[in-house]
């Protein structure tokens, strides 16, 4: 999976995705930090859902049709659903294994994968479960988190 | 006369004492004379005294009663009626002249003997005469009684008159003898007059003499003094006027010698004045000759400018001539150009309504340009609604290839298929897009060509205004040129006129030349006459100088 913040472009494993929706209205968190974008309703289910580009780029997405949001399922069935909001949010890709490449590891962003070569362009792939650290697990859901 | 005024003033005085001496000879001469001559005795005297004893002679004396006698007793013997009448009308006269004459001699003698017996004791005889003839003898004579008469006249009458007669005897002795004593009473006067007119003449003789050398002292003192006076006026004359003429005395010759004074006063004043005005004069004569010179200099320069001017105006008039041909010419263009303008006018009219059709034409293009900005909107919200759909399907199309990497080997194919369609999709959007960058680039065309036609629109007005402005102008400008067509023949009448009053301005400008000339001449001729006056005011400064007068 595919999408892009700034002029980079980085990929979400399909693995971890449950679905893409459209950008749903989002109720603004009073006090939340920025990269926050909001409370989705999603099928009856109220989702937190973080901006990726304000997480990566530090600037907010942009509200266009290809801006989309993708559902991810925290550790496993059964546990909350978040939602990652990011730009252009449009196509897919296959990558081998073997052509990954393992960058520099960033204690303040653990949440950063191997990067891939993908008809020419360096995809970097984001571990969601890595991106939603401590501190915003905490945050989200409070007690009862591993 | 003349001989007699060059005689000196003495011998003047004593031509006249000489003749005062003269003429009381001659005086004293007469008077001795005619006393002489009517001295009593005199020849005069006895003259007159002859004559009046003739007429006592010959005529009847009234006072005495001889002639009333003789005629009563002519009465008494008188028997003829006619006749009687006659003597006693004449016997009533005779009466009446006696107390005519006795009334004189009562009135004329002075109280004596004389007018005693004259008047009182001749008178009563004379009375009773008188009333005896008229109360007795004449009626007894008309009666006829000749008897009464006679005794009458040779009675009582005679009585009557006989002592009338005594009475006037006595009265004539008594005026002879107071005669004789007047005689000699008058001839002593006169021999006394005769003594004092000898006197007289002895007292006469001694005043000529006195009188003689009174004059020759007046007359040397009156020459002394005149002769002074003529001195100092002849000094005067010599032009010394600062003599004073000093005379206390208040008779005639003070008085000429004061008035002589006053008069050389007045001379010196008048002479200081005429010298001062000679110096005046003088210079105004000077300056009479410059200005004179000058003004001649001047009219020179006159002649000069109105030579100019006449040659000006001559100028005046040709280019007034040849300003007529212009004007003519300018008169034709003038038409002309009217002609154009109205040619003008209905070409701005065509163009007006053409202009009008265009107005019509892109305000129909405007309209449509606007059915074309709402064919474009239309055609917006079809691409948004295809962008939409593609965007679904490629939503779809991820999803799908999701689910399928999730079904791993199984869903390989359905892998291939989700990203066909999501290719499909992908082109479906990037041709949307270039519809949508079609139709907005479109949408900008129109609004562009909206915003040019309203501007067009715009100035299509304005310019229609403009040009039906410009065509009224035009109109304007045409009936202007109309007017100053018809002016343009005023201008051509007052060309000519202006021409004509060069040509008369010309002519008179010869005149002036004319003119001047003369007046030059007597310019010169005022200027001789100025040198001549200033001759004069020289020489009579020279007179003046003469004279010495007392600042």
């Amino acid at each position: 999976m595919l999408f892009q913040a700034t002029q980079q472009s980085y990929g979400l494993p399909a693995t971890e995705v449950l679905e893409v929706i459209p950008r749903v209205s989002l109720r603004s968190v009073a006090g939340a930090p920025f990269w926050l974008a909001g409370l989705g309703n999603v099928r009856g289910q109220i989702v937190p859902v973080v901006d990726l580009a304000a997480r990566l780029a530090e600037r907010p997405a942009a509200a266009a049709l290809s801006s989309r949001i993708a559902l991810v399922r925290r550790a496993g069935p059964g546990s909350p659903l978040v939602g990652l909001l990011a730009e252009r949010m449009t196509g897919t890709a296959q990558v081998a294994a073997q052509q990954a490449f393992r960058t520099l590891t960033l204690p303040h962003a653990p949440y950063l994968g191997e990067v891939f070569l993908e008809d020419g362009r360096m995809i970097q792939l984001i571990r969601p479960n890595d991106l939603l650290g401590e501190d915003i697990e905490h945050l989200l859901f409070g007690e009862g988190s591993p | 006369m003349s001989a007699l005024g060059n005689l000196k003033l003495t011998t003047r005085l004593g031509l006249l004492v000489g003749v005062f001496a003269l003429s009381f000879g001659a005086f004293a001469y007469v008077a001795f004379s005619t006393v002489e001559r009517v001295r009593v005795g005199g020849q005069a005297y006895a003259q007159i005294a002859a004559g009046k004893e003739l007429i006592a002679d010959i005529l009847p004396p009234p006072a005495y009663i001889i002639e009333a006698n003789l005629l009563a007793h002519q009465l008494a013997g008188e028997t003829d009626r006619a006749s009687i009448g006659g003597l006693v009308t004449r016997g009533k006269a005779l009466k009446e002249e006696y107390e005519a004459r006795r009334g004189h001699w009562q009135q004329a003698l002075p109280e004596g003997p004389l007018k005693q017996a004259l008047v009182v004791r001749a008178h009563r005889p004379a009375e009773e005469f008188f009333q005896l003839r008229d109360r007795e003898l004449v009626p007894a004579v008309n009666a006829g009684n000749q008897a009464r008469a006679q005794e009458l006249v040779r009675g009582p009458l005679r009585a009557l008159y006989e002592e009338h007669r005594l009475a006037i005897d006595e009265a004539v002795r008594l005026a002879r003898r107071q005669n004789e004593e007047q005689e000699q009473r008058v001839g002593e006067v006169l021999a006394s007059s005769s003594q004092i007119l000898r006197w007289l003449a002895g007292s006469m003789a001694v005043l000529l003499l006195v009188l003689t050398l009174f004059v020759r002292d007046l007359g040397q003192s009156l020459a002394k003094r005149v002769g002074q006076v003529a001195a100092d006026a002849q000094r005067a004359a010599d032009g010394d006027l600062t003599i004073s003429f000093q005379e206390q005395s208040q008779d005639e010759v003070g008085q000429m010698v004061r008035a002589v004074g006053q008069m050389a006063r007045g001379l010196a004043s008048l002479v200081g004045r005429v010298k001062q005005s000679s110096v005046e004069l003088l210079s105004t004569a000077t300056q009479i000759a410059a200005a004179s010179t000058q003004q001649s200099a001047t009219m020179a320069g006159l002649g000069a400018s109105t030579t100019e001017v006449a040659a000006a105006a001559r100028q005046i008039s040709t280019t007034g001539q040849e300003l007529l041909e212009t004007m003519n010419q300018v008169s034709n263009l003038a038409s002309g150009a009217s002609q154009r303008a109205e040619e003008g006018r209905q070409a701005l009219g065509d163009m007006e309504q053409t202009m009008a059709t265009l107005a019509d034409a892109s305000s129909s293009i405007s309209t449509k340009l606007a059915t074309i900005r709402e064919r474009a909107v239309d055609i917006s919200g079809v691409v948004t609604t295809i962008t939409k759909v593609a965007d679904q399907t490629n939503l779809l199309s991820v999803n799908a290839a999701i689910e399928a990497e999730k079904a791993g080997e199984y869903g390989r194919g359905f892998l291939v298929l989700a990203r066909e369609i999501r290719r499909l999709a992908d082109q479906t959007a990037i041709s949307t897009l270039d519809i949508e960058r079609i139709v907005r680039t479109m949408q900008a065309a129109v609004t562009a060509g909206v915003m040019e036609m309203d501007k067009f629109s715009e100035e299509m007005r304005s310019s229609r205004e403009r040009v039906g402005r410009v065509g009224r102008q035009l109109g304007e400008v045409i009936l202007q040129v109309q007017g100053v067509l018809s002016r343009f023949d005023n201008v051509n009448e007052g060309m000519r006129n202006q021409s004509e009053g060069a040509r008369q301005i010309s002519a008179s400008m010869g005149q002036l030349t004319e003119s001047m000339r003369q007046m030059t001449a007597s310019l010169r001729e005022f200027n001789n006459a100025t040198v001549t006056m200033r001759d004069a005011v020289s020489s009579l400064k020279q007179e003046i100088v003469r004279y010495r007068v007392a600042d």
